[in-house]
């Protein structure tokens, strides 16, 4: 039920309901004016007067104006929807083509590589020991963790929590950007 | 203001629209019906908002205030909580958490002033500071609030309609005579009155939102309620409910004057 927001369409704006301390939070410096009124944010675009004041209920209550309006709406939302279905049909996301070297080697995440039953044991071993960086680590993340088997092998080699997130990360990054593709 | 809604109580609190529509036990056997109970939040919700504009608040107060207001009745009952105190009492509250004190002897004078041929409205300053500390109870002492207000500036600069603005914010502060801050995080109910905004004035931001990364599902459920309350209810800007709706129901409630 609880809408997490996902931060790339955001990174404009960083993160939405967030708001991270700066170095000169006008909120904790304590003028004679805030410690006696209170502090008070300030809002562009609007008097103070008008905060309150101001609302749709003269104009959206008349007759009409809400139904059309409910219209405009989902045929918005029609052309917003088929827009992004084109584009994950043409391979574009977020109006970046996904093409060459863009496809060869994403810059975001590791790629992963074929595998076998082998490789993949010894690649987890080596994910295991911290001497091992997973920068090196990641030029050859191997495919084939599936699920279930992906969470075996991170139990059964007690790969440390950090590792595993990681790992976990990359496989499912990996899973969403094969469905892009497609 | 440093914040981050998403640690906050106030989103560990968010309810389902059905847990919102729950009529407590007592009113319902009063015969307050499902109905009733939004004609009852609507109607002090005007009452908290006309009462703010004698006493100079500014709107994130009174958002708060019915915030509060909202919430207490998702846990207690109009019948042993009258809404007719409750409601002067969140102003009060919420001006104090808001630093934007307002005395308890002004509102009583006020109250007096706005409801002088109603004896259910016959409060004393002891009244309200009794119901304070109840309030804090219900409350379950958690003050802080988040509202739309805040992530409405910051996206509509995003987008590029700042000439918006003062549309948007009455669409947004509309929706506090529903329940939608109890439900959603407040950038969604921000982005439902950003979405309802452009439409209306005929800005098509279309590549704005696809950019987004938001459930849109979400933001056009959000704004087709907030619409379907303009539809349903016809509401007179300054006088609220039509009293002919409002007192048969408010007359079902005791009041504690």
């Amino acid at each position: 039920k609880l809408v997490f927001p996902l931060y790339y369409g955001f990174c404009r704006l960083g993160a939405p309901d967030f708001y991270p301390q700066t170095l000169s939070c006008a909120e904790e410096t304590l003028t004679k004016e805030y410690v006696q009124s209170g502090y008070k944010d300030t809002v562009e675009g609007i008097e103070e007067a008008r905060e309150i004041v101001l609302s749709q209920i003269p104009y959206l209550s008349k007759p009409d104006i809400a139904t059309k309006c409910k219209e405009a709406l989902k045929k918005r939302f029609r052309a917003i929807n088929e827009s992004r279905a084109q584009k994950r049909k043409a391979g574009q996301v977020y109006g970046v083509p996904l093409s060459g070297s863009l496809l060869t080697k994403p810059g975001m995440y590791p790629e992963q590589m074929h595998s076998n039953e082998d490789t993949r044991r010894k690649w987890i071993e080596a994910l295991v020991q911290p001497n091992r960086r997973l920068w090196s680590l990641a030029e050859q993340v191997p495919r084939g963790f599936r699920r279930k088997l992906l969470f075996n092998y991170l139990i059964r080699y007690n790969v440390p929590l950090l590792r595993a997130s990681w790992l976990v990360k990359v496989t499912y990054l990996n899973q969403v950007r094969s469905n892009i593709i497609q | 203001m440093a914040a981050n809604f998403w640690t906050s109580s106030h989103c560990k609190q968010l309810l389902d629209q059905e847990d919102v529509d729950k009529v407590p036990q007592a009113d319902s056997d009063r015969g307050i019906t499902l109905e009733e109970f939004r004609l009852v939040k609507i109607h002090m919700s005007f009452h908290i908002w006309r009462l703010a504009q004698q006493v100079k608040v500014r709107q994130r107060v009174i958002a708060t205030a019915v915030t509060y207001f909202r919430r207490v009745y998702t846990r207690k009952s109009m019948t042993e909580y009258d809404p007719r105190l409750v409601a002067p009492t969140c102003l009060y509250l919420a001006s104090k958490v808001e630093e934007s004190t307002v005395q308890a002897r002004l509102l009583v004078f006020y109250i007096k002033k706005m409801c002088a041929s109603d004896e259910k409205y016959r409060f004393e300053i002891k009244d309200i500071l009794e119901m304070e500390m109840k309030l804090l109870e219900a409350l379950d002492y958690y003050l802080v609030v988040y509202h739309p207000y805040r992530p409405l500036l910051q996206l509509l600069q995003d987008a590029g309609i700042t000439d918006l603005t003062q549309f948007a914010w009455g669409i947004v502060n509309d929706t506090y005579k529903m329940d939608l801050i109890l439900i959603h995080p407040p950038y969604m109910i921000a982005l439902a009155c950003i979405y309802i905004a452009s439409v209306l004035k005929d800005k098509d931001i279309t590549l704005w939102f696809e950019e987004l990364r938001v459930d849109m599902n979400i933001v056009k459920n959000i704004s087709m309620e907030i619409l379907d309350f303009y539809d349903t209810y016809k509401i007179d800007p300054q006088r609220g409910l039509p009293e002919d709706k409002i007192a048969p129901v408010m007359n079902k409630l005791p009041s504690k004057a």
